[in-house]
């Protein structure tokens, strides 16, 4: 059957809000990750988040700006730190959240794992842009240059690339479907760099210093420090949840309001 | 070695605020203007959430 490039957009607008179950597996996920679900679940929290997170990231960092001891080695460069690690850990998380959305969407198909991973990922991008940039004002007072090629800092680089490319394969396509296809598999290949940037400390020598906090162990930090870190942290992980969700719902209603106008203007054109 | 840092703080302060505050802003107009697009083309009574798939 011949098909019109608004019947092929429409169809594909269409299916990104029909998500019909493709397995037993797999039906609890679009049962809960129905667009239209989504939207009366979300839409009401971004303005409840969005303010959160303004208001954590306020405190956070004119905490640890104005109020947080200087550290007895590095002075007031150690303030950076209340930005820049913030920063990487929700540029590494995002993209964890952009491959899992990538593996659902690959084993799944499931049409709004795919907005998901599109729109997390110029969010995630400009969080690990603004990570590479404070390490580098960072690193110029500490280290003397501003730029190595160190283990680190490459790997969280090559991360910047994976979300740009994410970013460009979506769109270099003129099936959205293809791009979104791709983009999938380069997501979900790309988080091998992951644990390469957490241990890159580890395997390699490294100018970078290592973990100061785990999961597992107590923090080398002190507390003085440490409170305005976290909630420089907190504020970071709200702001890119705000700011991702904001972003799929508009995705979603953009694609709505799409085949919504070409079913009318094919009805017309009837 | 840098003996005054300030500088390199207050850059990464601004650059935190700059590239947040685009995203944030970018998000927020795109958000708005998805909301009013879709309210203006959608059937009436079908809310502007874009949740119907029928």
């Amino acid at each position: 059957m011949d098909r019109s490039p608004a019947t092929d957009y429409a169809a594909d607008a269409q299916a990104a809000m029909i998500a019909a179950p493709t397995s037993k597996s797999g039906a609890w996920l679009h049962r809960f990750a129905n667009p239209g679900r989504f939207q009366r679940l979300v839409q009401p929290l971004i303005p409840w988040i969005g303010w959160a997170a303004l208001i954590v990231c306020s405190v956070g960092l004119v905490w640890g700006f104005a109020f947080a001891p200087a550290d007895w080695q590095q002075g007031i460069a150690s303030r950076i730190m209340y930005v820049h690690v913030p920063a990487a850990w929700v540029a590494m998380n995002g993209y964890a959240a952009l491959a899992i959305c990538s593996l659902l969407s690959i084993v799944w198909r499931h049409p709004l794992a795919d907005i998901a991973a599109k729109e997390m990922g110029p969010v995630g991008a400009g969080f690990t842009g603004l990570c590479l940039i404070t390490g580098s004002l960072w690193g110029k007072p500490e280290w003397g240059t501003y730029w190595v090629w160190d283990a680190r800092l490459t790997s969280v680089l090559i991360l910047f690339f994976l979300y740009l490319g994410h970013m460009a394969l979506i769109r270099a396509f003129d099936n959205p479907q293809h791009g979104y296809r791709a983009a999938a598999i380069l997501g979900l290949v790309g988080a091998i760099n992951l644990p390469i940037i957490v241990f890159s400390v580890y395997w390699w020598n490294s100018l970078h210093q290592g973990n100061s906090i785990t999961l597992t162990g107590p923090s080398k930090i002190y507390v003085t420090m440490l409170y305005p870190l976290l909630i420089s942290t907190l504020g970071f992980y709200l702001a890119f949840i705000a700011m991702s969700l904001a972003r799929i719902s508009s995705g979603i209603m953009e694609n709505r309001a799409r085949a919504l106008l070409l079913a009318r203007a094919e009805r017309s054109g009837s | 070695m840098v003996k005054n840092t300030l500088p390199y703080v207050v850059g990464s302060y601004g650059a935190a605020l700059a590239i947040i505050g685009i995203l944030s802003l970018t998000t927020f107009f795109r958000y708005r203007a998805a909301r009013r697009r879709l309210a203006a083309v959608e059937p009436r009574g079908r809310g502007e959430s874009g949740s119907a798939a029928s």
